[in-house]
């Protein structure tokens, strides 16, 4: 009995670390992986854009002390320009849909249809990424193609990066409404998670003092769910940070060449790993797999201090201040 | 019974019937709320007085799972033809648990003028607030300091605090449900000699299953029980009652 209780305990213990220890030995080895890149490229990494593999097939050199096909060169800012842009317009257009959802679920809606439209919207977050890239090529991109980037190039062209060519319907735009689909159920949930925290009582005392439920929706929001408004839209922002396939699928996956208006196809870091894995495990020289291992390490950082900030800030909780009685 | 014809009734309920899909809440409900006077709804948990309160000043509307008929006059008009939000400020209701906002105390009194877009200069605010901080009996124990936080208060003066903030607004009846139940002795005994003070101004209503506040405050008191209005008399005449209902009601709540 007694033996059987301290193997149960001793693995109990053991599966509770799995989870820190996953973590920490992921972003060791892929850390080690890039460590000839920080050698060769130096600071040079996040200060340029182009992404070269070099020639493979001839000798290597040696630069910095680490062997290189010659012509080599890598540097992350395209890539980093596009998930900081797809992810931004990601929000803008994520945000002010969620939140709208939230006051009309919660404030509007009978409790039935609450109910039902709650679960919808958990649904949604369930649907695999791949999916809504085949919807984003086969029936976004050519919306956007046909009808809506055209009709933007001829009426918003006074706006900087506004005017222009429209080549296809892959890029910017594709990529932030498909991004949007994917965290809007993200924001949604912590928001009204917030709001059903507030109690009873705080909501009808707030109607009964003759607020209107836009009123009770603006107080709440104000007093209540500031710090989860920003949390879940940072833990959105953390999934569209890292998110890959349907991104990989609808942003045109330039490699070298820098966007030159909002409808210019764009690449991020996500997807630039997926696409360059390929002819980089090529390389004899391990050299091209240091650089996406580097890429690797800047999107975890990046996306894990996101996540990390933002369930701090939404599970600073609505109500503080109040249970104090 | 001669005396009671020349009272004023406020509030008349007529067959009021309150009922969601799966069960009935309120079955036919017939009383009156007398102008000036403390009118006590009594009766065991679950019987249906909160219900009440919330169908006077429509607060059930917001639950639409929720079913209403019947008629409720509010000085004579049918509650329905009112817009809610002045109904809701003539007929303030003050909760069972103290629910004062996450906001200084002046806030707290100002926010329901606030909120019906009452224009006022800074001096007129004031004015307004402390003097309903005052009716609810809590300026001088704050000591003139109204930027505390509300939640901040005890018990016993964050329940007064929301009854200052219902005042504010001139209501014609002030409605409590079980307003002392989550409070200790001594807060309790403050807000009965309130209740006493208030009925001078204002019509109440007060909801509670404590028979020891009713045979304090009450004036009219009304018997409900699961749902349906068994019967009423005026304070001593109540608890003489020789129907089985309420001596039965009265045995358990001693």
């Amino acid at each position: 009995m007694k033996v059987a209780n301290k193997i149960f305990n001793f693995s109990t213990f053991l599966m509770a670390i799995v989870p820190a220890v996953a973590l920490i030995s992921i972003f060791y080895f892929v850390f080690n992986e890039s460590l000839p890149l920080w050698r060769f490229s130096g600071f040079s990494f996040f200060t340029t854009y182009l992404w070269d593999p070099g020639f493979q097939y001839q000798p290597p050199i040696l630069v910095h002390g680490v062997l290189a096909p010659p012509g080599a060169q890598f540097g992350l800012d395209l890539f980093l320009l596009g998930t900081i842009s797809t992810s931004l317009l990601a929000i803008i257009i994520a945000f002010p849909i969620s939140f709208l959802i939230t006051i009309n679920v919660e404030l509007y809606l009978p409790s039935r249809i609450k109910k039902f439209m709650i679960s919808m919207i958990e649904l949604f977050a369930g649907i695999p990424s791949v999916v809504y890239g085949l919807w984003g090529i086969v029936v976004l991109e050519p919306i956007l193609f046909k009808n809506v980037e055209p009709w933007m190039a001829r009426h918003l062209s006074f706006i900087p990066g506004f005017g222009g060519e429209v080549y296809s319907g892959a890029g910017l735009v594709a990529s932030g409404i498909i991004l949007s689909f994917m965290i809007i159920p993200i924001i949604t949930s912590v928001i009204v998670n917030s709001f059903d925290s507030v109690p009873k009582e705080v909501k009808e005392g707030l109607f009964s003092l003759g607020a209107t439920r836009w009123e009770v929706g603006k107080y709440l929001t104000t007093r209540f769910s500031r710090s989860s408004m920003v949390g879940g839209t940072l833990l959105g922002l953390g999934r569209a940070l890292g998110e890959t396939m349907a991104v990989l699928m609808v942003s045109g996956a330039i490699v070298n060449t820098l966007p030159t208006s909002f409808y210019s196809a764009t690449n991020t870091m996500a997807a630039a790993i997926t696409s360059l894995l390929d002819s980089a495990l090529t390389d004899s020289t391990r050299m091209d797999l240091a650089a996406l291992a580097a890429l690797a390490v800047v999107l975890m950082g990046i996306s894990l201090g996101v996540s990390l900030v933002g369930r701090k800030i939404a599970g600073r909780g609505a109500l503080r201040g109040y249970e104090s009685d | 019974m001669e005396e009671k014809n020349k009272v004023e009734k406020i509030i008349e309920i007529g067959s009021l019937r309150v009922e969601t899909k799966s069960k009935v809440i309120l079955d036919g409900v017939d009383l009156n709320i007398f102008k000036n006077n403390v009118n006590t709804i009594v009766g065991p948990s679950g019987s249906g007085k909160s219900t009440l309160l919330k169908a006077l000043n429509r607060l059930l509307d917001l639950d639409q799972s929720m079913r209403i008929s019947g008629d409720i006059l509010f000085e004579k008009r049918n509650v329905r033809d009112i817009d809610p939000v002045e109904l809701r400020r003539q007929v303030g209701l003050v909760f069972q648990k103290p629910n004062p906002f996450p906001m200084s105390v002046y806030d707290n009194v100002a926010f329901g003028l606030r909120v019906q877009g009452v224009k006022l200069k800074k001096e007129d605010m004031d004015r307004l607030v402390s003097q309903a901080l005052g009716d609810a009996d809590l300026f001088e124990e704050l000591g003139g300091n109204l930027k505390q936080m509300g939640t901040s208060l005890s018990g016993g003066q964050q329940q007064r605090l929301c009854i200052a903030r219902a005042l504010v607004l001139g209501p014609k009846v002030l409605m409590f449900d079980e307003p002392t139940s989550a409070l200790d002795p001594i807060a309790k005994g403050k807000i009965v000699d309130l209740i006493r003070a208030l009925k001078q101004k204002f019509t109440v209503v007060l909801v509670t299953h404590d028979m020891g506040l009713t045979r304090k405050v009450s004036d009219y008191t009304n018997l409900i029980y699961e749902g349906k209005f068994i019967a009423k008399g005026t304070g001593a005449e109540f608890f003489e009652s020789e129907m089985e209902e309420v001596k039965e009601f009265l045995s358990e709540a001693d």
